[in-house]
């Protein structure tokens, strides 16, 4: 594990390899598909989005390789190892905050350190988080007391001080303004070229997937299944106006089903 | 609150004196409460009394005291320049109304008796209780007191433990619900006859019977609260490599914690009903029993009395856990409300 | 079958308890047997002692619980409307609130001495503080976006009182119901225990006299019968007044 964060050198993000995975939900006997044959491979250090219509089971395929819920068939593998449990090096950062309000800010980010028992020997790791997100005067402050940017940014640092290998975004920015979120899509960019993560993000913002992505990967109706897999070689930082971008955008939007012209 | 508005406020602090500057006026509430407790110690002093009573001029001597205090403060402040301390100040319409009640209790009973005579008691028969009495009184708070804690202790680490449990466990409140079910509506007074066959002592009894109070309510909130912690908290800890002990020591209890301070609060206020009955029926001893034993002698001022410092007790140990809440759920201040 | 399972262990503790009776490990006079229990339970059912006193102890428990809790919904109303009195009142009722209400027993009992009105009173004043206190919160919780609409719109004030301010507080009034009707049994057993020569209570009593212990087993479960078929009574009535409320829709 490497000690600072601000600074890190380029680690290698994980391999992620989805194959064949469909997965069904257990509503009180009935059956509910959400996933059908879903494969994907994700290089290391990639920025892939996943991109569909709101409930089409994108979230839940996050949650398939975060290890937190088995797929139903199909296996899901971080470099070559089957995902079975969640594990700190795949860390999420959910659509709220889900900040903990008995616990201040350092104590929030300092979560997985405490749950690994590593708080003791790696507790500087803590502060070095709270300065890359720029919140270091707000250590001791109470999550209510955060505006809705500033407490998704301690979820990030409550992320990041775990060095993640694979980091996964579940609509992180889709509750907030759309200022904020505009800066944030800047800051979690820049954040992921200089740290070498790889990163999932679910998102429903076409828009956002082009600013940010290497690839954008569109998911269907539920069950969902991989309508297109779009490669986007535009470099980092990129601009809204881009023509390249707004082609893209136009294919992207026919893709999902949206009036071309809209 | 966001870092652009605080560095505003800072900015804006500015245009305002320091607030050191900014000194209260005279207290002319204060001078009014001297005079008014001044009056009700004429009162009591000047007219004559129905009947003989001991401590008429004690009575009077502490309202004249009261208000030599108030009016020494009062000037003070004006003379020397220090100030009272903002709650006494704020409390100033209530210390005039405290004594104007003072004055017209007195009028109607140890003066005139219009209120009919051992029915209503006399401040100064209240003073009497209290400056004659007060070693079996003071006994009597002590051993309340000391039973309530025990039972309370008991009931609540119980009822928390259990209610944890069956909130945590699908297994457990699994079992646990239809017995908490039957139990449930019976309310712990009904217990008491067999309370007192069933255990070896009245004291023993009163003991569970004050934790069975206390530990229903605190086992069904705990319980409500466990079970309902935001799942997404289970799964942030889950995917930082948290294990069953932190998820349930770090997670659940924490989140749970308001609602298991609704379940003390609940469980202290049966309790005290609990406490007072299980002292007049089994226990010899207690406010209750005082009340009990009170009455045996139609001692009405003593029972008034005792009554009074029952209502200070459980202001008090209300208070306490109020202090203690306040404490340990800080950072749910402005986000749940009383 | 799924459903049954949870009644396993009441029943194995039941059965337990019959063999311990039966073979002598629990004396009578600790805790006497289901069936000597049930047996107690049939003879006083016959004797017509128990049908009086459940009839007695159900009168004076709502009796009291009317007229403590009209006084409390009353006066909670009143406070949460008017500020005036509120100030006037409140403090002075929230200081009271702090006595238990059983302390006033021996009180009572020298006021009024042991007749109905004594345990009427106690009954009331138990019922009266919970009632208050969570109708003048339900008041002053209803929304005050909903009472500038209904103004906005032009209701009467009699109007916004029926369609907005008492449905808003509609649910904490419930609450409070609950909570009274809980409070009304348990001042009840009390009252009848220490001071009446009838009822329920009464009847454990004399039981307790005469160590009769089954029959204060019977007297038990038939508080706990009539504490869960009143609040059976209040959720039936708070799932038909509240539909609207979907907290209250499906549970």
């Amino acid at each position: 594990m490497v000690g600072n964060l601000a600074e890190a050198p380029v680690l290698a993000g994980a391999a992620i390899d989805v194959r064949d995975v469909s997965h069904r939900f257990d509503l009180d006997g009935k059956f509910l598909p959400v996933l059908s044959r879903i494969s994907l491979q994700v290089a290391p250090g990639e920025l892939v989005a996943l991109l569909g219509p709101s409930g089409c089971g994108k979230s839940t395929l996050l949650r398939l390789v975060a290890g937190l819920e088995p797929p139903t068939v199909g296996s899901v593998k971080a470099d070559g190892v089957e995902i079975t449990r969640p594990d700190p090096s795949r860390v999420v950062m959910f659509q709220d905050p889900t900040l903990y309000p008995w616990r201040t800010v350092r104590a929030n980010v300092s979560l997985g350190l405490e749950a690994r028992g590593l708080l003791r020997s790696q507790g500087h790791r803590v502060d070095e988080a709270l300065q890359l997100v720029g919140l270091t005067h707000f250590a001791t402050a109470y999550p209510h007391q955060l505006s809705g940017g500033m407490a998704q940014r301690v979820s990030l640092a409550r992320a990041l001080v775990n060095d993640p290998k694979l980091l996964l975004l579940d609509e992180p920015l889709g509750k907030l303004d759309s200022m904020t979120r505009v800066s944030m899509q800047k800051e979690l960019v820049s954040l992921w070229q200089r740290s070498g993560f790889t990163a999932l993000l679910v998102t429903h913002d076409v828009d956002e997937a082009l600013f940010m992505a290497n690839r954008v990967v569109v998911l269907s109706d539920r069950p969902a299944s991989i309508v297109a897999d779009i490669t986007i070689d535009q470099p980092f930082p990129r601009h809204r106006g881009d023509a390249g971008l707004t082609d893209l955008r136009r294919e992207i939007l026919g893709l999902l089903g949206l009036d071309v012209d809209w | 609150m966001s870092s652009a508005s605080s560095v505003e406020a800072d900015r804006s602090y500015a245009d305002f004196p320091p607030v050191e500057d900014v000194r209260a006026g005279f207290w002319h509430v204060g001078l009014a409460a001297a005079a008014t407790w001044a009056l009700a110690a004429v009162v009591i002093q000047m007219l004559p009394d129905i009947d003989d009573f001991e401590r008429t001029d004690l009575l009077a001597q502490i309202a004249g005291g009261i208000a030599a205090l108030l009016l020494v403060a009062t000037l003070a402040e004006r003379l020397f320049r220090f100030t009272l301390p903002s709650k006494l100040r704020e409390q100033g319409a209530w210390l005039v109304l405290i004594s104007v009640v003072l004055a017209a209790w007195e009028l109607v009973t140890a003066k005139y008796t219009i209120l009919p005579r051992p029915f209503f008691a006399s401040p100064q028969a209240l003073l009497e209780v209290f400056t004659d009495d007060y070693p079996r009184l003071w006994d009597s708070v002590w051993h309340s007191v000391l039973l309530l804690a025990e039972g309370y202790t008991i009931g609540a680490i119980v009822g928390f433990i259990f209610g944890a449990a069956v909130g945590w466990s699908k297994a457990v409140g699994y079992w646990a619900h239809p017995v908490l079910r039957l139990i449930g509506p019976l309310p712990a007074t009904a217990w008491l006859p067999l309370a007192f066959f069933a255990f070896p002592s009245s004291h023993s009894a009163s003991e569970f019977l004050i934790a069975l109070a206390t530990g229903f309510p605190v086992t069904v909130l705990t319980w409500s609260g466990v079970a309902g912690v935001n799942k997404a908290y289970y799964d942030v800890a889950r995917t930082m490599g948290a294990n069953q002990r932190f998820l349930i020591t770090k997670v659940a209890i924490p989140a749970a914690m308001p609602s298991v301070f609704v379940g003390l609060f609940m469980g202290l206020g049966s309790s005290f009903s609990v406490l007072v009955v299980a002292e007049m029926m089994g226990v010899k001893s207690g406010l209750g029993w005082y009340l009990q034993w009170a009455q045996g002698w139609a001692a009405y001022a003593n029972m008034y009395a005792a009554l009074l410092v029952m209502a200070l007790m459980c202001t008090g140990l209300i208070t306490v856990l109020f202090r203690l809440r306040d404490r340990l759920l800080a950072w749910q201040k402005g986000l749940v409300q009383w | 079958m799924k459903r049954a399972l949870p009644w396993v262990v009441p029943v194995v503790i039941l059965l337990a308890w019959q063999a311990a009776s039966q073979f002598g490990v629990l004396r009578d006079q600790i805790m006497p047997a289901p069936t000597a229990v049930a047996e107690a339970f049939w003879r006083v059912l016959r004797s017509g002692e128990l049908l009086r006193d459940i009839e007695i102890s159900t009168w004076r428990a709502f009796a009291g619980f009317a007229v403590g809790g009209g006084i409390g919904f009353a006066l909670g109303m009143l406070n949460g409307l008017s500020g005036l009195s509120e100030k006037l009142t409140d403090s002075t009722l929230q200081m009271v609130r702090n006595i238990p209400h059983l302390a006033l027993i021996p009180l009572v009992i020298l006021w009024f001495g042991i007749g109905e009105e004594a345990k009427l009173f106690l009954v009331a004043l138990g019922v009266f503080f919970p009632i208050y206190v969570n109708t003048l919160h339900g008041v002053r919780s209803v929304d005050r976006q909903l009472l500038e609409m209904a103004r906005a719109y032009g209701m009467s004030e009699r109007a916004i009182f029926w369609r907005v301010v008492f449905p808003g507080a509609l649910p904490s009034i419930f609450v409070g119901l609950r909570y009274g009707l809980g409070i009304m049994w348990l001042t009840l057993i009390v009252a009848e225990t220490i001071s009446a020569s009838s009822g329920i209570g009464f009847m454990a009593m004399n039981a307790r006299e005469f160590m009769m212990v089954d029959v204060v087993v019977v007297s038990i479960l038939i508080y706990a019968l009539l504490g869960k078929l009143a609040d059976s009574i209040a959720r039936l009535l708070e799932r038909t007044c509240l539909a609207w409320n979907p907290v209250y829709a499906d549970v």
